[in-house]
């Protein structure tokens, strides 16, 4: 039965160890939060490259091999077998506009790694109806109408810095437009080969899987000579293997670091605090306080110290994430993350993980009471 | 109130040369009144009180307390009775160094003793201490003042027994004499077991046990 033990009292008058405590808590859940929400920051401004925009448009280049199989009799030109190609995939109720032309790459930069994406290379008379595949709308300058023209998407434009008029890629490239839009499509006019790839260009509804379910659907066996640039697979693919393992692997690895520097201090410095209470443990009990009682006082003494620290931890946490979301990602134009689940599951465990390793030093100070006449002996 | 018959506490069981702290003691305590026991540093006079209070358990022989008999009783029930019935005041304070005094008194009171609170105010009162220094840390009071906040405790849940070694060590004269008188208006309704090496302070007692080398040497029932 507890009587007035009470753990309020030990916080309340140690307010400089307890702080102590408490501040490395925060700065433990700070770190590993902060660090998570910047690495989900990542993947999420990735995912409408990779995830979202992917599954709305497939870059393909087709081999010779499936050209030759796929059109037997539209004549003798890798031309004339893509146009026969493309006139089969738009017979399709997925697919929206194919056409047969050049794409080039526009990049990202995440406060943690860079990723590069296709931008087509379109006839002017076809980016309109791009950009409403995509729902994208410009927002300033115009679309490109000549050679060698950009119209890039307003994140793209604010991560890289660029403004309307800039020339990109030794002068070849001038920004006309910026357009805006749920996957950060760029669009771009021909560029006479200075390109990354040549082939078909196909948007479809966000029903198809990949390229070769589409082409199946056509009746064209797709082989690995093909090369597909870019398809829903394929983004998910990338997205799983670059950038979520990639982050997990990272993220793992700071959280583990950082939570053994934790149990390790915290667990110093509560022993050390223990030891300076033998003498009230001693008292309690010659009183006639149960060592029960005296560890349950200690269970709720960590329990509030880790309550608060945590709590102010995911605090101070958001306060942290909105001053880099203001500061940094806004204007790089990349997504914030504030709640991320999975990062605040493992910081719980990691802190449970912590907690247990201080009833080591709790039960051994328990293990320790003695009533006072054997400390007078 | 006890009965104790043929306690002995032996330290260094193993060893050749066993140490009797006791030896055979017989005694029979009343249940209420001032009790003094005296002896020689080393006598046995605080094992002998430690054996009554339950902090130790005798070698041999037995002590009964209201029928009840202590050496065979579970841990949790000596806690139980050392928190219910047993009041303690040991030679040194024994304060909790970041609790004020206040708080020091009130931390020994039973659960749910709403009462506690008024009694702590008004037992340190009794004692000496200015409300001021209610809320002041051990570290801001006098040794003498200490060990006031540690008499105030001991009595914070008006124990049947007060144990107390040497409570008027680190006092002055006049606050030795300011809580003899306390202790002894105590002892009108319970019982009050005082051990020292000061013989001064026992005037006003009820009965002193004289202890030598374990034993007891003599007891002596004060006339009034």
């Amino acid at each position: 039965m507890m009587g007035h033990l009470s753990a309020g009292k030990f916080i309340k008058n140690n307010k400089k160890q307890v702080a102590v405590i408490i501040v490395a808590l925060i700065l433990s859940v700070m770190g590993m939060y902060v660090v998570g929400a910047i690495l989900a920051s990542t993947r999420e401004s990735f995912r409408p490259i990779l995830i979202d925009a992917t599954k709305r448009q497939i870059y393909l280049e087709l081999s010779d091999e499936t050209l030759w199989t796929a059109a037997p009799d539209a004549g003798d030109t890798r031309g004339e077998k893509y146009s026969a190609i493309k006139q089969e995939l738009e017979k399709l109720p997925e697919v929206e506009m194919v056409r047969l032309s050049e794409w080039t790459q526009f990049s990202i930069a995440a406060l943690v790694g860079n990723l590069g994406s296709e931008m087509p290379l379109l006839k002017p008379d076809d980016i309109p109806t791009y950009l409403d595949h995509m729902k994208s709308k410009l927002v300033d300058g115009r679309l490109p109408e000549d050679d060698f023209e950009l119209a890039l998407d307003s994140a793209v434009m604010r991560n890289r810095g660029y403004k309307i008029g800039d020339k990109l890629g030794n002068n070849l490239w001038t920004i006309v437009g910026i357009v805006e839009g749920p996957y950060m499509s760029c669009v771009g006019t021909t560029a006479h080969g200075n390109n990354y790839g040549y082939g078909l260009i196909i948007l479809t509804d966000e029903t198809v899987g990949s390229a070769e379910e589409l082409f199946a659907k056509a009746g064209i066996q797709l082989t690995n000579l093909d090369r597909i640039s870019s398809d829903a697979k394929k983004g998910a693919e990338l997205f799983q293997v670059e950038v979520v393992d990639q982050i997990d692997g990272a993220l793992t690895g700071i959280c583990l670091g950082v939570i053994i520097l934790v149990a390790i201090s915290v667990t110093v410095a509560y022993n050390s605090y223990m030891r300076n209470r033998i003498n009230e443990y001693c008292l309690y009990a010659s009183l006639g306080y149960s060592r029960m009682e005296v560890y349950q006082m200690m269970l709720k003494e960590i329990a509030i110290l880790f309550g608060t620290g945590i709590l102010l931890g995911f605090a101070l946490s958001g306060g942290v994430i909105y001053l880099i979301d203001m500061l940094i990602l806004h204007p790089k134009g990349l997504i914030p993350v504030y709640i991320e689940p999975r990062q605040f599951s493992w910081i719980c465990a990691a802190m449970a993980a912590v907690i247990g390793v201080l009833q080591f030093p709790a039960l051994l100070s328990v293990h320790r009471i003695r009533t006072i006449d054997k400390m007078e002996d | 109130m006890f009965e104790i018959k043929n306690v002995s506490m032996i330290y260094d069981m193993d060893s050749d040369e066993k140490m009797y702290a006791l030896s055979n003691v017989d005694l029979s305590l009343p249940d209420h009144g001032l009790v003094g026991i005296i002896g020689p540093s080393g006598s046995g006079k605080s094992t002998l009180m430690y054996c009554l209070s339950t902090l130790k358990a005798p070698t041999e022989g037995s002590i009964a307390y209201n029928g009840e008999e202590l050496t065979t009783l579970t841990p949790a029930k000596r806690e139980t009775l050392r928190r219910r019935k047993f009041g303690f005041i040991f030679q040194k304070h024994y304060l909790v160094p970041y609790m004020n005094a206040y708080d020091n008194c009130v931390v020994a009171a039973l659960p749910g003793d709403s009462g506690c609170k008024e009694r702590a105010k008004k037992l340190m009162g009794r004692l000496g201490l200015r409300e001021k220094e209610f809320g002041k840390r051990p570290s801001k009071l006098s040794g003498g003042q200490c060990q006031r906040v540690a008499i105030a405790r001991s009595l914070i849940n008006s124990p049947e027994v007060v144990f107390a070694d040497e409570p008027t060590a680190s006092l002055d004269h006049e606050n030795a004499f300011n809580v003899m008188r306390v202790l002894r208006e105590y002892a009108d309704e319970h019982l009050v077991l005082v051990v020292t090496h000061d013989r001064s302070i026992l005037k006003d007692t009820d009965r002193i046990i004289e202890i030598w080398d374990g034993r007891i040497s003599s007891v002596k029932d004060t006339e009034k």
